[in-house]
């Protein structure tokens, strides 16, 4: 029992903290995380700023701001990705911190360090722990020595395809390249023999100097079937490192995730206990600040391999606020302006279970490509446990400039089978008009019996999606009706004849008719 | 059921319901074919003075009615006692139907013109042409085949670079490659084609 006196103390030290957080910072991003770090700005009284490009010019995060300023360009390059422009703005809009979000200049060393030069407090890691942590080979050396296990692979880069070559003689197929300057499953292939090996290397070192301008690969063994289980840590600047349990990304095409949930169905108690314990390790190993994500691959034995520290807030962090209840942005920036964590590690309780859909514009039955096109209409789904994160809006044009995500539809229930229940249902009410997305997929995951028996890997997709999976004949058999209706009513209205001079609301008096009628 | 002959049906649609159509005044039988993929349903409407009625596939017709709440692209369908929503988005050809989170193409055809379509279709068969399109803008990284070359389903033709990721195109038949309309290193457009297969 709480005496009242130290009640009021902690009210007061409460209070004395709130004083020292920022008054007004910078979102140096777009789309739905500068919607939702905005929505955590504006509910603890700090004044938040938007930058947009061109055509942003109007859009949801521009709008979810107090104050906006335009950064001009149409491509991240010649927008979202200036940082001097960036660091520009929040001076001219008196900032005091900038929240980069995640992709564009979210792990970008000299950004944060760019920041910190001009007074302004960079809402992540340190620098110095963002580029320990940015080389993956670098990475992977740092962790061994702090006991972390690892992916049997190269510690460092691979130069040449021919060199690739003899490494994975050494390792043994398959084996995975890598982008040393990599993440997010760019830079990245599978290579089964020693013939695709060379192909390979080409195409990932092509797309790890296009997405990262730095080409070099590294190389690991491919773990059979394994999950990709992650951690989230929060640390403060007092040397406190907690973990908030894990997510299950297993459910990934092409190395991105299309499904994110917690707790893990593969992670007993004990495991999660000492998956949590190396991630607290990993974050000391780097002297690591602010919330962060440490990935692991885990097979089917409960053996867990690091794979890398994600430096930044991620996409899925949604799912792991519903199951601990506490808002991770808002964690991040009372970190950030130097509070130390208002909890313990024993005060971290997960409770119930979480499903984040990733909603994208790209087309399950065409080979998950992005989609293109203007939405015409949207309903998002609501009620009992629904969560969605997002910034789509009729009329907002999907462009192939940006990421392709466009919403995250998030649920909570009481266990993990409520929850695919309702992240079903909540599916069926998601209606969106003028862009393919995923949604069709993620109905067709919500039924399929291994999804159910949480008997995910990250071969899953790959393994079970059929484009033709397809509706059922029921819900095949109203599209038709409704678009012969639709059809029809389109062609008769063409037809100028006068209009009926009838009231309203028949469905109304059908009603009452039948219901006389019952009497 | 019981009241479903005696209850009126109502108009169809949204704005300003018109009397009636087709065959003059009184109403009518108007007949559509429905194509949905690779699936054909015929649609009977029938329309009298009472209203609307809808008969799928030679099935029992039900009262149809239709109404747009919000005064936009979602529509809300009551069909004999189901009720679905759905936005629908009609183009010339082809109906676009979001319905509980799918997406469906269909194509309304009144029966009159698919009969007329399949006459056509009849004609002498010509060689069939497959154009590989790109899905998106993006480079062409490299080009896998060459002209005359015999390409099984599934062989990659086409490497593009489009959003940071390469994407390889692939031939989704068996067939041999009749001409090769991009280089490496060229940008194209979405829906450009980049081989033709035959």
């Amino acid at each position: 029992m709480p005496c009242p006196l130290a009640a009021a103390a902690c009210v007061w030290a409460r209070h004395a903290v709130l004083l020292r957080m920022f008054t007004k910072l910078l979102i140096a991003n777009r789309g739905e995380i500068a919607v939702r770090i905005a929505r955590t700005c504006r509910e603890l009284g700090v004044r938040s700023v938007a930058a947009f490009s061109d055509p942003d010019m109007g859009a949801a995060h521009v709008r979810a701001a107090d104050e906006a300023y335009p950064l001009g360009g149409t491509t991240p390059t010649e927008s979202y990705l200036r940082a001097d422009a960036l660091i520009e703005i929040a001076r001219r809009a008196g900032a005091e911190a900038v929240h980069p979000g995640y992709g564009f200049l979210a792990e970008n060393a000299d950004f944060a360090q760019a920041c910190a030069d001009a007074g302004l407090v960079f809402v992540g890691p340190p620098p110095a722990a963002m580029r320990a942590l940015g080389s993956k080979t670098a990475a992977r050396k740092t962790m061994r020595a702090a006991g972390v296990p690892l992916v049997p692979g190269t510690l460092e880069p691979v130069a040449t395809a021919d060199a690739a070559l003899a490494e994975a003689k050494r390792t043994g197929y398959p084996i995975v390249l890598k982008a040393v300057a990599g993440g997010g499953g760019k830079g990245m292939r599978v290579v089964w023999q020693a013939e695709g090996l060379a192909p390979a290397f080409r195409q990932a070192s092509n797309e790890a100097q296009a997405a990262f301008g730095d080409p070099s690969l590294y190389l690991e063994r491919l773990l059979a079937e394994p999950r990709h289980v992650e951690v989230q840590i929060l640390a403060d600047q007092h040397g406190n490192v907690v973990h908030l349990g894990e997510r299950e990304c297993s459910v990934q095409r092409r190395h991105q995730k299309l499904l994110e949930e917690s707790p893990s169905p593969a992670v007993s108690p004990r495991l999660r206990e000492q998956m949590g314990q190396v991630a607290v390790r990993a974050a000391r190993a780097v002297g690591y600040t602010n919330a962060g994500t440490c990935e692991f691959l885990l097979d089917r034995d409960g053996n867990f391999y690091f794979l890398e520290v994600n430096a930044r807030l991620q996409v899925e962090h949604p799912v792991t606020e519903l199951v601990t209840g506490l808002d991770l942005v808002d964690q991040q920036l009372r970190i950030a302006a130097g509070e130390p964590l208002g909890f313990v590690q024993a005060d971290v309780q997960s409770r119930g279970h979480a499903i984040e859909c990733r909603i994208s514009a790209e087309d399950p039955a065409n080979q998950f490509f992005p989609a293109t096109g203007r939405v015409r209409a949207i309903r998002e789904p609501g009620g009992p446990g629904v969560r969605v994160d997002g910034a789509l809006e009729p009329g907002q044009e999907i462009s192939l400039f940006y990421d392709p995500l466009l919403a995250k539809l998030i649920v909570w229930a009481e266990d993990r089978a409520a929850a695919i229940r309702r992240m079903r249902r909540a599916l069926g009410e998601y209606l969106v008009l003028g862009v393919r997305t995923t949604i069709s997929f993620h109905r067709w995951l919500m039924d399929h019996p291994a999804f159910q028996a949480g008997e995910t890997d990250i071969g899953f997709v790959e393994r079970h999606w059929s484009p033709e999976a397809g509706a059922s004949d029921e819900l095949t058999k109203n599209a038709v009706v409704a678009a012969v209706l639709a059809a029809h009513g389109a062609r008769r209205s063409r037809r100028a004849l006068p209009p009926r001079t009838e009231p309203d609301g028949r469905w109304l008096s059908v009603a009452r008719q039948a219901a006389l009628r019952r009497r | 059921m019981a009241g479903e002959s005696a209850e009126s049906h109502e108009a169809l649609s949204p704005s300003p319901p018109p009397p009636s159509f087709g065959e003059g005044g009184g109403g009518g039988v108007t007949r559509y074919l429905a194509t949905v993929g690779s699936r054909a349903l015929s649609v009977e409407l029938i329309e009298d003075d009472e209203g609307l009625a809808v008969r799928l596939d030679g099935g029992r017709p039900l009262p149809a009615r239709v109404r747009r709440p919000r005064g936009d692209e979602l529509h809300v369908f009551l069909v004999g006692d189901r009720v679905f929503e759905a936005l629908v988005e009609l183009a010339e050809g082809a109906c676009t139907i979001v319905l509980q989170g799918e997406a469906f193409e269909v194509r309304v055809q009144d029966e009159r013109a698919a009969r007329l379509a399949s006459i056509t279709a009849g004609g002498p068969r010509v060689v069939a042409q497959t154009d590989i399109r790109a899905p998106m803008p993006g480079l062409v990284v490299a080009v896998q085949v060459e002209p005359g070359q015999t390409v099984s389903r599934g062989s990659s033709l086409v490497v593009l670079q489009a959003m940071k990721m390469e994407n390889e195109l692939t031939a989704h038949e068996d067939g041999r490659v009749r001409e090769v309309l991009v280089s490496p290193g060229q940008t194209v457009d979405q829906g450009q084609a980049l081989v033709r297969l035959e």
